[in-house]
């Protein structure tokens, strides 16, 4: 499950089905992810498109991300998922892992956060249609412009934190109200 | 080659191109560039060139990005007609 594809040689998956190369059946791509005479996706530009490029026989492949919140089962279903061929090193035991149950967890808390902001007018409602939209790292970046992924496996987990962190700056209790 | 006239029979990787949806074997061609979201900040702007192949037949696009081996391209072209 991943927010975006990181442009490296990879195996790609939309909703666990395989991405195979049309032209010559080979399975190994690298995706980038593109626009083309759209704006630059951002706040409130739901449009999000991939060019995959297979590294044999250089063929294109272009999809779009189809992850969308199941409301009937109440879960965010993740369309794309990437298996990168080389994985790149990481410091030992600095990454913690998540279940994919942690990130469902998540996501729930990251929901309700963006309620109780949006309630308190401190957001607008637009987050929730971003939150709805798969769009976590637009959430981030509403609270922190310059914000950027350092690993989007965690991407639930570091947007819920910037959440919580503007809940407790907002202070929703006014001093008054206790007088 | 940013555009080439006329209509083309392609090999890409020794093996001929054929349309998806109809099974044409006749394209135009025409180089294409396309810009690349970057997550990374201070990063350059990427952008991929592409050859784009459409069916002279059904107007289907198809899109690849040239390779080069010692110098001779894998992409090899016959022009069938004007
Ligand atoms: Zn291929
Ligand atoms: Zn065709």
């Amino acid at each position: 499950m991943v927010d975006y594809f990181e442009a490296e040689e990879s195996r790609l998956f939309i909703f666990d089905k395989p991405l195979i190369c049309h032209f010559c059946s080979h399975d190994v791509f690298i995706p980038y992810e593109t626009y083309q005479d759209v704006e630059k996706p951002g706040i409130q530009v739901i449009f999000v498109h991939y060019m995959a490029i297979y590294q044999q026989c250089g063929f294109v492949v272009e999809f779009g991300d189809a992850s969308r919140f199941d409301a009937e089962r109440n879960v965010y279903r993740w369309a794309l998922n990437q298996k990168l061929i080389h994985e790149r090193p990481v410091a030992e035991g600095s990454l913690p892992m998540l279940t994919e149950e942690d990130k469902q967890a998540q996501k729930k808390c990251i929901y309700a956060a963006l309620q109780l902001l949006v309630y308190h007018k401190k957001v607008s409602e637009n987050l929730l249609t971003m939150f709805q939209a798969g769009q976590l790292l637009d959430i981030a970046k509403v609270f922190d412009a310059s914000y950027e992924w350092h690993y989007s496996h965690m991407a639930t987990q570091e947007c819920l934190v910037k959440l919580l962190v503007e809940i407790r700056n907002s202070n929703f209790v006014h001093k008054d109200q206790f007088d | 080659m940013v555009r080439r006239r006329g209509i083309y029979e392609v090999h890409i990787i020794g093996k001929p191109l054929v349309c998806l949806f109809c099974q044409g074997k006749k394209f135009t061609h025409r180089e294409v560039y396309v810009k690349v979201v970057n997550h990374e900040p201070g990063v350059q702007k990427k952008k991929l060139t592409l050859q784009s192949f459409t069916c002279a037949n059904c107007g289907q696009e198809l899109k690849f990005e040239e390779r080069k081996q010692s110098g001779v391209s894998d992409i090899q072209y016959v022009q069938v007609s004007d």
